[in-house]
């Protein structure tokens, strides 16, 4: 098992670092980075001179890469567009989208490997063929309406009962009165709908896999060998078919976490929240090369290292992996 | 665990079927898959089922065990000990399986939960049965049973996972789980078809040994003629849902009374035989199970077909002591003997 | 010799080939939410490419007259209403339907060419091209996918035709799954006993892999295909929704939600319908490859007597 983690973990590296040229090439042909800065009349000649140096602009692209490399492995990822450290900014952007993503990915995972199961159980009744529809509709919804939907329900609501609890816009009101109660009830107020929107999105997918993960198990030999054992349908059920049918999901969540951290993009925009979707877009219009860079940076080695821990785990889980 | 009294204490059959039948609704359909089937075994006796896929025979199985899908017609009897199984509540059922009644499955690979260990599943099979036992108590009454069907350091072994046994070991596995509560009777559902030659011998071995020690009654399906031979006392030939021929190994091998028999024995190479002599299959397809043939299932490929067979459904009947036949022209067969 | 036996082995497999589709098509016919989704997705697509002769007006007519609707909610005339300047909505979902047709179809074909290629080339060869293609498809699939399409989307903004630029980024992005898949299959096939017979009779790697592993795939791939195409259609959506897509004058519907969202309360008209149609189009979409799969290969419960 050791041996297992460490080669995935070996072969990652590389992984990562190509990822990186790729994506550095593709930021680098994607646009002029001091196009912005030129456009504007109030920025003075020596601002501009600066950041092409500090962008290494006038070399070639292969050593722009590698010493933007040498600074990436010690932790400088350079400053942005406006002198501030591109370190610090992706924290707080990260900081920020975690707390939307953590909150989702919990809520997601429950309701769905939940329905999912129950689907399985009572595969082609009335719940099964709801829940089944549902998902597709969820499926084929572009997020970006979900969410602006959502929002347009939220003041509907807020309207209808003449309350201002579902706010859509930002992660927290600027100046909140009365104590630790009305903070968090505000806080609340905005997480609910953006959460909404990834939960049901994220949910539509789970509890279609898991459906699936269950219905396999239920009709396996061994799941048969058990009965035949004289188990309970209960024991049946919970000792052999769920145990099994819940191993695959992990190794999808730990994915899709992984995926999530650079996939609320949409999200954040339509809701305001400051984390890395808005900083995406935002540093992509200004030009804003560096931050590009280590938002790309940071994404794809989320992507890789979920994707690691996914294996970790379904190792762990399954003994035919653990002593392979 | 069963009664006080082990299984040769019984009089007559420990497991009796009576015109079983069968049938599930599929999308393209009514399946009729046992239309009316009748066999018994009784302790210390090993009935074998042959017959071709489609034939009904595991479905009848399943029909004994219970464990049929949902969506499944169950009508007919099926006494085990003289109580009817069919119509009884599951509870009761349940308590009958893997402590009465026990089945072992074809495929050894798949049929054992890869994610438990291998003494786990077995003491699994003993707990049901046995509510006070403890796990340590189980567990160790399971690497007894291990070692009982031959596996090497069974202590070891109980703690390891499927995919660490070969298949000869998973099937002996599967065996010891099936005996541990010491059934009556013992189904086996084409225990040695997913093994090599070399193994189905150790294992058919190993289920006669079980018999010698317990004195259970065996209903060993199959569609090997080798194997039914080697190892079984009767016989009973199952085709399209319905039984063509039963009675003990030799009279039925020896003498069949019903051209599908015939057609199967036929098909077999024989060391016996010119090796240059052509196999002789039985020609035309199996039957559907959504319209069977009309009266006798076979006739659309049977050689001795006449108007009667479309028309008259042939009933199972007697021909010489416990061997019957349901073919119009049994006698006639007894001239028309294979070499 | 060798002739004969291939024109044979050919007439063999054309037969099998035909009586298969046959028995998928009526498979596929008995799924009657995928049925009626087929035509769901007729209806849409003929009402979208219908255009001026269904709605009365043009996408981009704006209209002179001073006493014209301006922002106006449905009526008889304006089905879907107009909007600030005007112009008449349900034109202008139109209009950006038949590019988010066009844009899907052309990523779903796009997407799969290079998926199944790759992968079948992968499956079939395996040894060093295998792992060649497959680090290729994992270093892909590391790539954030929205992220680089606003990244190198945004270079195209200004040029015309940004709509076919988009079409290639998600394309190019959109393929590995289908490459996985096809992959899978290829390795399959390989050991099956049509493969060895092709090569026993001297069959060429190239030809075997063309004419007997790559339509064995086609139900695998044309289902992935029905997928990439609903999720070429969200991606498009997505980048024009954020301004990135296909830019104006040139109308699509996720520019038209993205007018729409600030005035969502009050003119709902401008908002829902281009969603609608996203949404509905995509179902059937979803629905028609649910069906599709069940119809290429059936999972039954296994009864075996």
């Amino acid at each position: 098992m050791g041996g297992f983690v460490l080669r995935r973990a070996v072969m990652a590296i590389p992984l990562i670092g190509l990822s990186s040229f790729v994506v550095f090439c593709l930021v680098a042909v994607s646009g002029d980075p001091l196009g912005e800065l030129r456009a504007n009349p109030n920025v003075p000649r020596e601002t501009i001179e600066l950041r092409r140096q500090q962008l290494n602009l006038d070399e070639p692209l292969l050593e722009r890469y590698g010493l933007w490399l040498s600074n990436a492995v010690t932790g400088d990822f350079g400053k942005d567009v406006r002198g501030r450290e591109v370190t610090e900014r992706i924290a707080a952007a990260a900081g920020v989208t975690l707390r939307l993503v953590v909150g989702a990915v919990v809520v997601a995972l429950l309701l769905g490997v939940t329905i999912g199961v129950i689907a399985a159980l009572r595969q082609y009744s009335g719940f099964d063929y709801v829940s089944t529809f549902l998902a597709f509709v969820f499926f084929s919804m572009p997020v970006f309406w979900l969410a602006a939907v959502l929002k347009d329900v939220g003041i509907r609501v807020n309207d209808l009962f003449d309350i201002n609890f579902f706010k859509t816009v930002g992660e927290k009101s600027v100046s909140v009165d009365g104590g630790w109660l009305a903070t968090w009830s505000d806080r609340l107020g905005h997480m609910v709908l953006p959460v909404l929107t990834l939960v049901l999105l994220q949910m539509a997918g789970w509890s279609r896999f898991q459906r699936g993960a269950m219905l396999e198990v239920l009709n396996a030999d061994y799941v048969r060998t058990a009965k035949a054992k004289g188990l309970r349908k209960r024991q049946v059920v919970l000792r052999h078919a769920l145990r099994n049918a819940l191993i695959p999901i992990v190794t999808l969540v730990a994915i899709d976490f992984g995926l999530l951290i650079s996939g609320t993009v949409i999200t954040e925009t339509v809701y305001g929240w400051d984390g890395m979707g808005r900083l995406l877009t935002n540093s992509v219009i200004a030009g804003d090369v560096n931050v590009v860079q280590a938002w790309l940076l940071l994404a794809a080695t989320a992507v890789v290292a979920f994707n690691l821990l996914a294996d970790i785990v379904y190792g762990y889980l399954d003994p035919r992996i653990r002593h392979g | 665990m069963t009664g006080a009294e082990g299984p040769r204490t019984v009089d007559g059959p420990l497991l009796e079927v009576s015109d079983l039948e069968v049938t599930f609704r599929s999308p393209d359909g009514l399946v009729q898959a046992v239309r009316g089937v009748s066999f018994s075994v009784s302790a210390g006796e090993v009935l074998g089922i042959v017959g071709e896929s489609g034939s009904g025979k595991s479905v009848s199985l399943l029909a004994v065990m219970g464990l049929l899908p949902a969506g499944a017609k169950v009508s007919g009897s099926i006494r085990y000990r003289g109580t009817e199984l069919v119509g009884m509540p599951e509870p009761q059922r349940r308590r009958l399986r893997g402590n009465d009644i026990a089945m072992i499955f074809q495929d050894p690979m798949t049929a054992l939960n890869p994610v438990l260990s291998v003494g786990f599943q077995i003491a699994e099979a003993i707990e049901v049965h046995e509510p006070g036992i403890r796990r340590e108590a189980a567990m160790v009454k399971a690497a007894e049973m291990l070692d009982l069907v031959g596996i090497p350091n069974a202590s070891e072994r109980a703690r390891q996972f499927p995919h660490e046994f070969s298949g000869g070991m998973l099937q002996r596995t599967m065996i010891a789980m099936a005996i541990a509560n010491n059934p009556d009777v013992l189904i086996a559902d084409e225990p040695t078809t997913a093994l090599d030659v070399t193994i189905q011998a150790q294992i058919l071995e190993l289920l006669e040994r079980v018999q010698d020690t317990t004195g259970s009654a065996i209903l060993l399906v199959t569609h090997d003629l080798g194997v039914i031979a080697g190892m079984a006392d009767r016989v009973t030939v199952m085709y399209a849902g319905r039984v063509a021929e039963t009675g003990e190994v030799l009279d039925v091998f020896g003498h069949p009374r019903h051209p599908y028999t015939l057609g199967l024995l036929e098909s077999l190479p024989r060391l016996d035989e010119d090796a240059r002599s052509r196999l002789v299959p039985i020609g035309g397809n199996p039957p559907s199970l959504l319209h069977p043939p009309p009266a006798c299932p076979f006739h659309p490929r049977c050689r001795f077909a006449e108007l009667i067979c479309s028309q008259e459904t042939p009933l199972l009947r007697p021909i010489q002591g416990g061997h019957q036949s349901a073919c119009h022209f049994a006698e006639r067969l007894a001239e028309v003997r294979a070499s | 010799m060798a002739e004969r036996a291939t024109t044979d082995e050919m007439a063999e497999f054309g037969v099998e080939v035909r009586s298969h589709w046959r028995l998928v098509l009526s498979r596929f016919a008995h799924h009657r939410l995928a049925v009626a989704a087929v035509v769901v997705l007729g209806v849409l697509v003929t009402v979208s490419f219908l255009g001026e002769t269904l709605s009365g007006h043009r996408y981009d007519e704006v209209p002179l007259d001073a006493d014209a609707p301006l922002s106006a909610p449905p009526s008889a005339d304006h089905w879907f209403g107009t909007n600030e300047l005007g112009v008449d909505v349900f034109s202008r979902v139109q209009r950006g339907a038949q590019r988010s047709i066009q844009v899907g179809f052309l990523i779903a074909v796009f997407a799969t060419t290079l998926g199944s290629l790759v992968g079948a080339v992968a499956g079939f060869y395996r040894g060093w091209v295998d792992t060649v293609l497959m680090r290729i498809t994992d270093l892909f699939l590391t790539i954030p996918t929205l992220a680089v399409l606003i990244v190198v989307a945004n270079r195209f903004r200004t040029s015309d035709n940004s709509w076919l630029a988009i079409v290639l980024v998600i394309s190019g992005l959109a393929w590995m799954g289908v490459a996985r898949i096809v992959r899978g299959v290829a390795l399959s096939l390989r050991e099956r006993e049509f493969v060895e017979a092709a090569r026993a009779v001297g069959l060429p790697n190239r030809h075997i892999v063309m004419r007997h592993v790559l339509p064995n795939c086609l139900g695998p791939i044309i289902v992935a295909g029905t997928l990439a195409m609903a999720g070429g259609i969200l991606a498009e959506a997505a980048l024009s929704f954020l301004g990135f897509g296909i830019q104006p004058p040139d109308v699509s519907l996720g520019g038209l939600i993205a007018v729409g969202v600030p005035s969502a309360g009050e003119r709902w008209w401008l908002f829902y319908p281009p969603g609608m149609f996203i949404v509905l189009f995509c179902l059937a979409i979803n629905f028609i490859g649910d069906g599709l799969r069940d119809a290429f290969d059936p999972q039954q419960t296994r009864v075996r007597a």
